[in-house]
């Protein structure tokens, strides 16, 4: 059988940008299969933040506090997302309450990473200091 | 009454859940993740006697397998992702087909987002090469993917088929066919309302009555892949075509075969052939396609009443065997009393009064919303046999899809209760705003107009 035929959801290319940083947002994303890249762009640098994988879910930040896109995202390879829109995600929380279980423990790990990764930027740049104390 | 049993589950205490469908894999799959984010040690037992992987009716649980797309964004969120081969096709469209013509709705997400499944190992009698094409060595049975998952979350499984259950000084105890089972802390009626097992658990005198049923037809045609792509396509087709004793007649594409589903009075083969060689319905067939003589079908219950008492100390009756939605998204039930019952058996006990409190509630939700289902379902019988009535909705309908600024509230109704994506309540207070009505109203003048226009030239 044609996978495309079977597959649900929405499709996208490598390269894709399934929204970008500062856009307005209603949906959130899951991952069905393929992988995607969260990307922040500082002037001409660009920062890949995450590679997100299949049953990861994003953009659910801007379901919540109703901000801009916090970040870029864009397909690595050929991705099949599900979309999720406001209304009907916050619907469904509102009637099951406990769907949001396995979004906190994701949003959870995500803190925890994130904060292991501030502390390593805080030790790294605290031995860069140390090591050049003569030229600070 | 009081607040809270002191039937709790400690720590190695053991469930028995009788029945690996839907409901069953979902109640495993959630008390088994509470148990194991509370620190929990819980031993869960799943009996099941069906082999999900082997094809037709006896390894199957027989409905028409599909999940709605509320279904699959909850279950997608929960981290159970539904991919191919176990979806064998993924619906953006239903068509409604009237004998004055038809609508075609496209999915209000524009997205595929319902999932068309066999909830065994596919019809009876598939050739070799449809049972592993693409896929040869995976499955596809959805049934058996929820099992594969439950057993990721630490439950056992057994091949077991539960035979009896009694009650010995209040516990339930039961029984296989190779005896008594060792003492469980709860027992899981995951079972449906076709297995045997439930008349045990009426018999138990805890005041459960099961949950009135009709019997619904489905059948499965094959008609080969390239038809069903060219033919059918993603869309679930749903005939308006007011056969005599015939409630409901819908055909979902599924790999190589079309599944045919019908609701109604006594309803037989004969009155499945009359339906295919209805002229709406045959001409959605390929030309020189006959009715194959055999074909793969059964005649299960379904639910379309609340069960009454569907808990006990140390029992709790889910999914078909508690309460079901009205003639759509039993499965989408299963989730939520399964859900419901988890929760409450994990977090709060296993008593009567926990069940009562914390799981009860759920089922009386879904019993409240088919009261509203039976008035939409009562209202779209009057349409089908209202030829005015039929034109009207059709117009109004095709009239929203050609003009999307206009807005998709006739459409989006006729998607919602046909898909089963939304509760009847909310579809039926929809269904009450008065520029929908003025839009239907305008048509069945309009309809009328044309009828008599027609008379007069006559």
């Amino acid at each position: 059988m044609k996978d495309e035929e079977s597959s649900l959801g929405k499709d996208y290319k490598d390269g894709d940008i399934i929204f970008e940083e500062n856009s307005a947002g209603r949906e959130m994303y899951i991952i069905l299969t393929g992988k995607a890249i969260v990307i922040k762009e500082r002037g001409d640098v660009e920062t890949t933040l995450a590679t997100l994988e299949e049953g990861d879910f994003f953009g659910e930040m801007s379901l919540f506090d109703n901000s801009p896109r916090s970040a870029t995202v864009k397909a690595l390879g050929d991705v099949k997302l599900l979309e999720i829109n406001q209304k009907n995600f916050l619907k469904k929380i509102s009637r099951d309450p406990s769907l949001a279980f396995r979004m906190l423990e994701k949003m959870s790990q995500r803190i925890r990473i994130t904060d292991e990764k501030i502390l390593n930027c805080t030790v790294e740049i605290k031995d860069f200091i140390e090591d050049h104390k003569e030229f600070v | 009454m009081k607040e809270n049993s002191n039937l709790e589950l400690d720590d190695g205490a053991k469930i028995a859940v009788l029945g690996g469908g839907p409901a069953g894999s979902f109640f495993s799959i959630f008390a088994l993740k509470l148990a194991k984010q509370i620190g929990k040690d819980i031993d869960l037992t799943i009996y099941e006697s069906k082999d999900f992987s082997h094809d037709g009716p006896s390894s199957c649980n027989m409905c028409a397998g599909v999940i709605s797309e509320s279904l699959v964004q909850m279950l997608a969120i929960e981290g159970i992702c539904l991919k191919p081969p176990i979806v064998q096709r993924a619906i953006d469209t239903y068509c409604f087909q009237t004998t004055g013509g038809d609508v075609f709705l496209n999915s209000p997400s524009k997205q595929k987002g319902i999932a068309t499944v066999y909830r065994g190992g596919g019809p009876v009698n598939q050739t070799a090469s449809e049972a592993g094409t693409g896929h040869e060595f995976e499955k596809k049975s959805f049934d058996d993917f929820l099992l594969d998952c439950a057993e990721k979350e630490g439950a056992k499984v057994e091949n077991t088929r539960i035979e009896d259950i009694k009650l010995e000084n209040g516990r339930p105890i039961i029984f296989s066919k190779k005896g008594r089972i060792p003492d469980v802390d709860l027992v899981v009626g995951a079972c449906g309302i076709n297995a045997k097992i439930i008349n045990s658990f009426e018999k138990l005198g805890t005041g459960y009555t099961p949950p009135s049923t009709i019997k619904a037809y489905q059948s499965e045609i094959h008609i080969g892949e390239q038809n069903v792509s060219t033919l059918f396509g993603n869309a679930v087709y749903v005939f308006l075509i007011n056969q005599p004793g015939v409630k409901f007649a819908a055909i979902t594409p599924k790999g190589s075969y079309v599944t045919i589903s019908m609701l109604g009075k006594d309803i037989s083969r004969q009155t499945v052939m009359d339906f295919l060689k209805h002229p709406e319905v045959k001409n959605r067939f390929p030309d020189a396609w006959n009715i194959p003589d055999a074909f793969c079908r059964c005649v299960p219950k379904i639910n379309v009443g609340a069960a009454k008492h569907p808990f006990a100390d140390r029992i709790v009756m889910i999914g078909d065997a508690s309460s079901a939605r009205l003639y759509k998204d039993g499965i989408g039930s299963a989730y939520l009393t399964a859900k419901a019952a988890a929760n409450t058996a994990i977090l709060y006990g296993v008593g009567d009064t926990d069940f009562r409190k914390y799981y009860y509630p759920s089922c009386r939700k879904i019993d409240r919303d088919n009261i509203f289902g039976k008035i939409m379902f009562a209202f779209t019988g009057t349409i089908n046999r209202t030829p005015i009535l039929r034109e009207a909705l059709l117009n109004a309908s095709r009239y929203e899809q050609k003009q999307p600024k206009s807005g998709y509230r006739c459409s989006t109704i006729l998607w919602d209760t046909f898909t089963g994506n939304e509760q009847y309540t909310d579809i039926f207070l929809r269904a009450f705003n008065y520029k929908l009505l003025l839009r239907i109203l305008v048509n069945i003048f309009n309809a009328i107009f044309i009828r008599f226009k027609k008379v007069w030239r006559e």
